[in-house]
């Protein structure tokens, strides 16, 4: 049986394409921000610094 | 096209790595591009809400920007160091000493105010004068310290990462009796995988430049970490630019109210250990004992490279004369002996060094050691003649020596 994607690909194949392009730059860019936040957030002290006056 | 059994529909393996790569790339630019502008407008000191206290970390980078954003190349910059007494813990926006230090020195001067709660003279401020020497060749680093306090070279945790930043890309001094040790103290108190982490992620952070980024994302748009200074949403997520510099007014609380008799004694101890640890009896007068003395030696030597001592300027703070009113004529035969002693030790090594002078009053302390504002007129009134004496002696003020092109 085929699935939705296979028949939209068959009748549209550039679209396709297109979408199937534009959908791995998309989560490629976002797995870069991610792991760029998280480099971030990693690089921080996991206790806070808590002034004391003295 | 994919068959049913293959990868998901959007999944591009060559494409999805060139956007990876990309986005990493850009992410990195954008840091770099960022923090070369200076995106704190309202800027007047590292509040508690953009400071390590709230888990904002600024980053070297932002902080050079803040001062070229301020200091014209006319000016002679003046970066203010040290830790809560010079940050001007009591004294609100308005009643700041360094707007007053400002003030007085005139539009000659451009006065930063780098100080930090709870750092050291060789932190924070002293680490972006410091990166900033061939910029801004004409500077003073002014900064406060307690008498023999030994200046710690690469500075205090948390404040520490400034030193590792500025040291991984490259913007201090080759000073090897620092970096010696500075290697020490890593082999000593770190393992081997603590050493290479801490070279890997300062390695990385130059390269990819994330707390750049992140800071100003931060900053300006949603912060992303609760902390005791917003625990509560949805302040904690609000940019960091809504929070404004609320400092409390000591002035707001008579000055008879501000030395609670229950932790006197308390206070005490800390004021007598100013003059009573470095300091011994020999023969009847007072000396410096030896360890004090070589341990102060060997730090000041190591601190700073030797051509940037003389425009550093470190002052050794008082205490409330409500409390020195408490010591005995011994202690504070000791006291002015301590004092003295210090500044003569600093300009020994060749930083010039002064303390806060005759003059204060109850009225000019919030606290044991905490300026009110009326403290800090006091001090700015006593600095900006050494600021301006300095600056002549440095040949501040002659033609030609003017700011360094980029």
């Amino acid at each position: 049986m085929k699935t939705v994607w296979e028949n939209f690909s068959k009748e549209r194949p550039h679209v396709a394409a297109c979408l199937s392009w534009a959908a791995s730059v998309a989560v490629g860019l976002l797995f870069a921000v991610v792991l760029h936040y998280v480099l971030y957030r990693i690089g921080l002290p996991s206790k806070p610094f808590i002034y004391v006056a003295f | 096209m994919n068959s049913s059994n293959s990868a998901p529909f959007w999944f591009r393996p060559i494409v999805f790595l060139g956007a990876f790569a990309a986005g990493l790339v850009t992410c990195a630019l954008l840091g770099r591009w960022l923090s070369a502008h200076d995106y704190h407008p309202d800027f007047t000191r590292f509040h508690v809400r953009i400071s390590p206290e709230a888990h904002y970390y600024p980053t070297i980078e932002e902080m050079r920007s803040i001062v070229r954003a301020r200091c014209r190349p006319d000016q002679i910059l003046v970066i203010i160091g040290g830790n809560s007494i010079f940050y001007g813990v009591g004294q609100p926006v308005g009643k700041m000493w360094t707007e007053e230090l400002q003030r007085r020195l005139g539009p000659r001067y451009c006065v930063v105010n780098f100080a930090l709660r709870g750092a050291t003279c060789m932190d924070g401020g002293a680490v972006v004068a410091e990166a900033l020497c061939a910029e801004f060749p004409r500077q003073i680093y002014v900064a406060n310290t307690s008498p023999f306090s030994p200046p710690v070279p690469f500075g205090v945790e948390p404040y520490r990462y400034l030193f590792r930043e500025a040291l991984s890309r490259g913007l201090l001094k080759d000073y090897a009796p620092r970096r010696q040790l500075w290697d020490e103290y890593c082999h000593r108190e770190m393992s081997v995988g603590q050493r290479v982490e801490q070279w890997s992620a300062g390695m990385l952070d130059r390269v990819f430049r994330f707390r750049d980024l992140w800071n100003w994302v931060g900053y300006n748009w949603l912060f992303t970490i609760q902390n005791r200074h917003t625990p509560d949403r949805p302040q904690a997520y609000w940019p960091r630019k809504r929070f404004k510099d609320e400092e409390g007014d000591f002035e707001l609380t008579p000055p008879i109210q501000r030395f609670p008799l229950a932790v006197r004694e308390a206070e005490m101890k800390i004021v007598r250990a100013f003059s009573a640890v470095p300091c011994e009896r020999d023969a009847g007068e007072w000396q410096v004992n030896e360890v004090s003395r070589q341990e102060f030696v060997y730090s000041a030597q190591s601190a700073m490279p030797e051509e940037l001592r003389p425009r550093t300027l470190v002052v050794l703070s008082r205490n409330s004369p409500n409390y020195l009113a408490l010591l005995s004529e011994d202690e504070r035969s000791r006291e002015e002996f301590a004092y003295a002693a210090a500044i003569a030790a600093w300009k020994d090594e060749g930083y010039d060094a002064t303390d806060y002078g005759p003059g204060f009053s109850l009225e000019d302390f919030g606290d044991r050691t905490h300026l009110s504002a009326s403290g800090g007129v006091k001090l700015a009134a006593r600095l900006a003649p050494h600021i301006q004496e300095m600056s002549q002696r440095l040949g501040y003020f002659v033609e030609g020596s003017s700011r360094a092109t980029k």
